[in-house]
């Protein structure tokens, strides 16, 4: 992270993936579910960003259009969807098993974890990949941990988002070679994902009154 | 260690006069954004020259349980801050006391400060300075291993064992190429100057509530001129953090500093650019807490745990950023 020259392309990706490791901190660290979602906002805004950065490519048009698809989605349309699924659940606390602090102090276990492998796995067929791989893989990280430690299925979305995002951010460099279909392919996924799940939970609370994960365990027929 | 020249060497004990005069001003600045950002007139910003000068022109009432530890620790606490202090480099003006070690001895003064202020509330016998005592003590044990931790980064970053030149007049080549770990030390630190110095969102020095004060409830038995050292002693500390917190988010012109520390001394505008700019960086930190002061409520004691992982967490990940 340190050693690069503020003012360059490389300082300011720098700058961008150390937002990315702080979102993905600040949203473990995070108490209440709009908060979450103004994090999953900005951190999607900082992914859309990215390819801007990485283009080496020699069309000039096709990084800004993959850079305004990537931030529309991630940082407007799927938090949007989450915040309208949020105004129609009652107000309640997020009750994850695990408490913040630790959920801190694991993610900060998982960005050293990260920055081990990225030194052991000698990523050197693409310059670009090395650089995001620990930031990319704390985001798959953070992502896991918020899924296993939520409590409500609406939390648990937010974590499959931000995994998403992880696995974004290590596709990004293929935007050197102007090939970013699958992650487009992806992208589409996630959203029916992310449209689908809004409306399921939406559901499961009329029908049960509750989002939360461990009452589902005792649902019978 | 650090050999300055007669020049730098009354650079150094201008500035430590400086920070003497000073230290008080900061909390002056800090009552006045609050004020100001509350619309009111508020107080002078002077006020606790004033309060100071009240209380050393009175006497001193002791409690009858009381023993010399009562006594000794204001005493003991401007001591150990005016040592800290003698430490401390301002911006590229090289401290006045100097050595290899001494980022590790400086924590350990402040420590020792706080100590025989538990020692002093403890002393009273009341079970209510004894519970800010334990308060305190708790709090300061999580803390200060995240301060020591902070200047063994910086140590290590600038492969020095000395505060002169850890944090003396950082030059800006030096300072664009770790841009990132000295922001992210900069952020822990200034948390950690909240905490340390008991000030919102961890603690609230105008409160008298019993169940929300930390270090108010440890000096309520102090008075006259006992209590002004304390109150000394406390805009000292604050000036410290201050200091540091300058010394690393500034790159300097490094005239003075370690930079050109081989070079004969510098002229007198440059010795007043970097103090000026020490200055009102110092002070622009006094207004931040002022700011943080007026937006923020007061954390319940259950969270400030929470504050103090978050200082952590931006302390090691500045050590990350030197991952190479």
């Amino acid at each position: 992270m340190s050693g690069v020259p503020f003012f360059s392309s490389m300082g300011w990706l720098h700058v961008i993936l150390g937002f990315i490791v702080l979102t993905d901190l600040s949203l473990l660290a995070a108490e209440h579910r709009r908060v979450c979602i103004r994090l999953i906002a900005l951190q999607g805004m900082l992914l859309g960003a990215l390819p801007l950065l990485m283009h080496t490519g020699e069309t000039a048009i096709y990084p800004w259009v993959v850079a305004a698809i990537f931030f529309g989605t991630k940082g407007i349309l799927l938090p949007w969807l989450l915040w309208r699924t949020m105004k129609q659940l009652p107000f309640s606390a997020m009750r994850p098993y695990v408490g913040s602090t630790v959920c801190v102090l694991i993610g900060l276990c998982g960005f050293m974890l990260s920055l081990w492998l990225a030194g052991r796995l000698g990523l050197t067929f693409n310059a670009l990949f090395s650089q995001v791989f620990p930031t990319s893989f704390t985001t798959i990280f953070a992502g896991l941990l918020l899924i296993v430690t939520q409590r409500t299925a609406l939390n648990q979305i937010f974590g499959y988002l931000v995994l998403e995002n992880g696995i974004y951010l290590l596709n990004v460099p293929m935007i050197q070679y102007e090939n970013l279909w699958l992650e487009l392919s992806i992208l589409l996924d996630i959203l029916v994902g992310i449209f689908v799940m809004g409306i399921a939970v939406l559901h499961i609370y009329r029908v049960f009154e509750s989002t939360d994960v461990d009452r589902f365990a005792v649902l019978r027929d | 260690m650090i050999k300055p020249y007669p020049a730098q060497y009354c650079a150094s004990i201008a500035c430590l006069l400086l920070s003497l005069l000073l230290a008080p001003l900061l909390f002056g600045i800090i009552n006045r954004v609050k004020a100001k950002v509350a619309g009111r007139q508020g107080r002078p910003l002077l006020q606790l020259y004033f309060d100071i000068n009240k209380l050393l022109r009175k006497n001193s009432v002791y409690p009858q349980t009381s023993t010399r530890f009562f006594r000794i620790a204001p005493v003991a606490g401007v001591a150990a801050a005016l040592a800290a202090l003698l430490m401390l480099p301002f911006g590229g003006v090289p401290a006045v006391l100097s050595f290899p070690g001494d980022f590790i001895v400086m924590p350990a003064l402040l420590a020792f400060s706080r100590y025989m202020l538990i020692l002093a509330a403890l002393d009273t016998g009341s079970a209510f300075e004894g519970m800010g005592a334990a308060r305190e003590s708790l709090f300061s044990a999580m803390a200060e291993p995240i301060l020591i931790f902070c200047l063994m980064v910086l140590a290590y970053a600038s492969r020095e064992y000395s505060l002169s030149l850890i944090l003396g007049g950082l030059p800006a080549t030096l300072w664009l190429a770790e841009w990132p770990m000295y922001l992210l030390l900069a952020i822990a630190l200034f948390l950690l100057l909240l905490v340390e110095n008991s000030r919102i969102p961890v603690d609230d020095p105008n409160t008298h509530l019993e169940l929300t004060m930390i270090h108010e409830v440890m000096i309520l038995d102090h008075s006259g001129p006992d209590l002004a050292l304390l109150e000394y002693s406390a805009s000292l500390k604050l000036w410290i953090f201050c200091l540091i917190i300058s010394g690393i988010a500034i790159p300097q012109a490094g005239v003075w500093g370690f930079a050109e520390r081989s070079s004969p001394a510098g002229s007198f505008p440059s010795f007043a650019l970097e103090a000026g700019t020490m200055l009102l960086m110092i002070l622009c930190i006094a207004a931040l807490v002022g700011c943080v002061e007026s937006a923020m409520a007061r954390l319940r004691l259950e969270r400030v745990p929470q504050v103090l992982t978050l200082a952590g967490s931006f302390a090691c990940l500045a050590a990350l950023s030197l991952w190479r």
